[in-house]
């Protein structure tokens, strides 16, 4: 287990690295895509002096590895800088786009968590329904993420009236109660998630169905059912209970590729996710608020996969003895 | 009284396996081992006993438990009388227990089938002292037990609720003797004081004797033998059940263990005996017909074409006088298909004799005669065929030629009996018996051969005529320890792979030992069958006891 944690704090402190670097090494800076108006095109030019007077103004005149050691500085305070582009702390603004990103994401994993393992077990029983599930899943997990959310767009959301297309919320829209809100939300939560449980829930298919399969050739399975017990009780507490570690921890192991999916539909639906905002910060070069968003969802899958590991080992200890 | 258990011709099948129909019956409070090797199909039977084949699997047959029928019953209503009246015990190792409760979750859902939630701890108490497990350990999860706690605990649940059988699979498989002997001792005591009736699949013959009171045989899916525990294991009576007994450690603490020869390649038709390849004693007739396991008398049930083991070469009533001295008087003697016998006696006793009677090489012996499968033995005849009798003498260097080359010497014998001169066989029998078989060695002189080749050249010789009894009189008495001890190993393993049988002549007791299944001890003209572990005992029981 050390060794997984070191192994995590060398990624961590690798990607870091890249965060910090790569910003810097596209074409351009802040400043020459810095505009009058946030989120629209730039079309004043600044002067090459006022252009100089900014960049020293947030430190990018200064060579890279003092850049680099101020950066770090800063963010061990709890510091992530101040978004060039929105002109506001970077911290802020990503606290305040968190819980959307992270409520499609965490609500598509859960959806597809217990659709994909509903599924497997149907499938268990009906040897006909796993193998047609068997063979759209294993085309569905291939599909982009940005494409599932395209073709929903397409396909649904513009055929079926009252589902919204874009946004999280109705624009200036007016709740009686708080009920409206909820319900407003889901409404329009309702196409991101579906397109990344789309994309998510073959891998916890097939997750589900292979851990129920290797559970039922296991000896105990047997043993249940010489003691006579009941067909409910060998279900839950002998096959379904023994089978889920290893579900449970895919759904830390695709904590990493959700938060890649959500901000790539984010961007189909014009969700106000983290996946919205990287997309304007990219656009404007603004360099603190890039780190912060690779910053931010880098710690995320780290301490998912910790959490994968830490569940594996777990399961793995369990049965290590009974070998 | 009704049996406890009737099964009539039970039949389980799966791709590529099927237990052929069986029936037997198993009294209350009585105590049947299944034994057999690894695929024989006594997990099969377990399984369809127990109502827990796999999907897939074909069972029929009926299996009568106190008068109830399982096989045709609903799962729903069998599964009333699971653990009730009949429950299983697996192999011990914790893959049976579920990894994820503890054992007093494990016994507690058995335990709720028969006893108020109020009696449960103490009854759950109780049957972890009854197996000999401390009651704390029921806070211990499966990966927590060594196998032998295992094997314990699945046992504890399957007498939980006080059922009339418990079925149990390979029990002591990984456990060592001492754990062994320990379960063995408490799997008696619950038959004496609970009157529980076990039915024990194992493949090891030495827990079958400690604990059975009948002994069944199985292999490749079909009963060979069936009798009481004390005579299968005195007197096996099929060659299979005398392969087990004689490859089984336990059963065998001095001598040197042989398994059971692998299938030499024949052709079996489909409804040929299943034990055909490995069979000595097959006819042509057990191609293509399986035996019908039946009666042979005494009760015992055998599945042989030929009866059980046939008796090759008998010897009855011999008597013979040199002068007024009376070496052999009344000598019975009989060597039975497949084995190994061995005839000692001091020197002077007249092993050498009676070796030479038996063999057809001294025929004027006052009284008594010899049988060669139950008829009066032509031994001139039988000297001249293939699967007769052959006979190496004791002294090498006077029995070969020493002008012939080693070609002409092992091929003679055929040449003698006008089988031709087959250089082929020559050659491999040389080869079977460790001596090069190229052109050089061929052309060599027996002359300018050692002691120990010369010896080997002798066994060769007889070979060649792939004979179905073999004597051999002090084969090793003039070697050396080292080329001794290879030649008794070399000789046991051509009978083990040739499956010929021999009667090995010698006054080398120790050697006897090691390699005899029988042992024959002539002494003042008289023959006596020696029981070797009336001789020969160990005490190794306590190694491994704390």
């Amino acid at each position: 287990m050390k060794k997984k944690i070191l192994l995590l704090l060398c990624s961590f402190a690798v990607i870091y690295l890249v965060n910090f670097t790569i910003p810097r090494l596209m074409p351009g800076d802040p400043f020459d895509y810095q505009s009058a108006a946030a989120g629209e095109e730039s079309s004043t030019e600044m002067t090459e002096e006022l252009k100089e007077y900014l960049r020293s103004y947030y430190g990018l005149d200064k060579p890279f590895f003092s850049q680099l050691w101020e950066n770090i500085k800063n963010n061990l305070r709890g510091d992530l800088g101040y978004s060039i582009h929105y002109k506001r702390a970077v911290s802020e603004l990503l606290m305040e786009r968190l819980p959307w990103t992270a409520f499609i994401m965490l609500g598509a994993l859960l959806l597809s968590l217990v659709l994909g393992t509903a599924l497997a077990l149907l499938g268990l029983r009906r040897k006909k329904a796993d193998g047609c599930l068997y063979a759209l899943f294993s085309l569905l997990g291939e599909l982009p993420h940005f494409l599932a959310g395209i073709l929903l767009l397409f396909l649904v959301a513009a055929r079926v009236d009252w589902i919204p297309l874009s946004g999280a919320v109705t624009a200036f829209g007016i709740y009686y109660s708080e009920w409206d809100w909820v319900k407003d939300v889901l409404l329009h939560a309702l196409m991101p998630l579906a397109a990344l449980t789309l994309v998510t829930v073959p891998s916890f298919y097939f997750t589900a169905r292979a851990s129920f399969l290797s559970i039922l050739e296991k000896p105990y399975i047997l043993s249940a059912r010489a003691k006579g017990l009941g067909e409910g009780r060998i279900r839950f507490h002998y096959i379904f209970r023994n089978a889920l570690p290893p579900i449970v921890a895919r759904f830390f192991l695709s904590v990493g590729s959700a938060i890649g999916g959500t901000m790539l539909i984010e961007n189909v639906f014009a969700y106000p996710g983290m996946g919205t905002v990287m997309r304007e910060a990219v656009k404007y070069r603004d360099y603190p608020l890039i780190q912060g968003v690779f910053l931010l969802s880098t710690v995320l899958v780290l301490l998912s996969l910790l959490a994968a590991d830490l569940i594996n080992a777990a399961n793995d200890r369990r049965r290590g003895a009974s070998l | 009284m009704a049996p406890l258990l009737d099964v009539r011709e039970l039949s389980v099948s799966y791709p590529g396996f099927s237990l052929h129909p069986l029936s037997f019956s198993l009294d209350r409070g009585e105590i049947l081992a299944v034994v057999g090797e690894s695929g024989s199909g006594k997990t099969t039977l377990l399984k369809g006993l127990a109502c827990l084949t796999e999907e897939g699997t074909e069972v029929s047959g009926q299996v009568l438990l106190e008068g109830r029928e399982l096989l045709g019953m609903k799962e729903e209503q069998r599964r009333q009388l699971r653990m009730r009246s009949f429950a299983v015990a697996f192999q011990n190792s914790s893959a049976w227990l579920n990894p994820g409760m503890t054992l007093r979750e494990q016994l507690k859902e058995v335990l709720h089938r028969g006893y108020p939630p109020r009696e449960i701890p103490g009854r759950m108490r109780e049957l972890m002292e009854t197996v000999g497990l401390n009651p704390e350990d029921l806070g211990r999860y499966p990966r927590e037990l060594s196998g032998g706690m295992a094997q314990r605990f699945l046992l504890a649940t399957a007498i939980a609720l006080e059922p009339g059988l418990v079925l149990l699979d390979e029990p002591t498989s990984s456990l060592d003797v001492a754990a062994r002997d320990a379960f063995a001792a408490l799997v008696q005591r619950l038959n004496r004081e609970k009157g529980i009736a076990f039915i024990i699949i194992t493949h090891d013959m030495k827990l079958a004797q400690l604990l059975s009171s009948r002994i069944m045989v199985l292999y490749n899916g079909h009963v060979e033998e069936l009798g009481s525990t004390g005579d299968i294991l005195d007197y096996p009576r099929h060659p299979y059940t005398r392969g087990l007994i004689n490859a089984s450690m336990g059963l065998n603490i001095v001598r040197d263990v042989w398994g059971i020869r692998p299938a030499v390649p024949v052709e079996r038709g489909h409804h040929g005996c299943p034990f055909y390849g490995r069979c000595t004693q097959s006819l042509p007739l057990c191609a293509h017909q399986a035996p019908e396991l039946k009666d042979w008398g005494d009760g015992r049930l055998i599945a042989c074409n030929r009866g059980g083991i046939v008796t090759l070469l008998e010897g009855r009533g011999i008597c013979k006088s040199y002068g007024r001295q009376r070496v052999l008087n009344g000598v019975d003697l009989s060597i039975r298909s497949g084995e190994v016998a061995a005839l000692v006696g001091r020197s002077g006793s007249g092993k050498t004799t009676l070796a030479q009677i038996l063999g057809g090489y001294l025929e004027d012996y006052e009284q008594g005669g010899l049988l060669f499968e139950g008829k009066a033995a032509d031994m001139d005849a039988l000297h001249r065929r293939e699967r007769g009798v052959q006979m190496v003498f004791q002294d090498s260097e006077t029995s070969l030629n020493p002008h012939m080359t080693v070609l002409q010497a092992a091929a003679e014998p055929r040449l003698l009996a006008k089988l031709g001169m087959e250089e082929e066989r020559a050659r491999r029998a040389l080869a079977d018996v460790g001596l090069p078989s190229d052109e050089d060695f061929l052309k060599k002189k027996i002359k300018t051969l050692s002691g120990g080749q010369k010896q080997r050249l002798s066994i060769a010789r007889a070979l060649t005529m792939a004979p179905a009894v073999l004597l051999a009189d002090e084969p090793s008495s003039m070697l050396d320890p080292s080329s001794k001890a290879n030649l008794l190993r070399l000789l046991k393993s051509l009978q083990n792979s040739h499956g010929f049988s021999m009667l090995l002549v010698t006054h080398d007791l120790e050697s006897a030992l090691k390699v005899a299944d029988r042992c024959y001890l002539l002494k003042e003209g008289r023959l006596q069958e020696l029981r070797i572990s009336d001789y020969v005992s160990s005490s190794i029981d306590g190694v491994f006891v704390d």
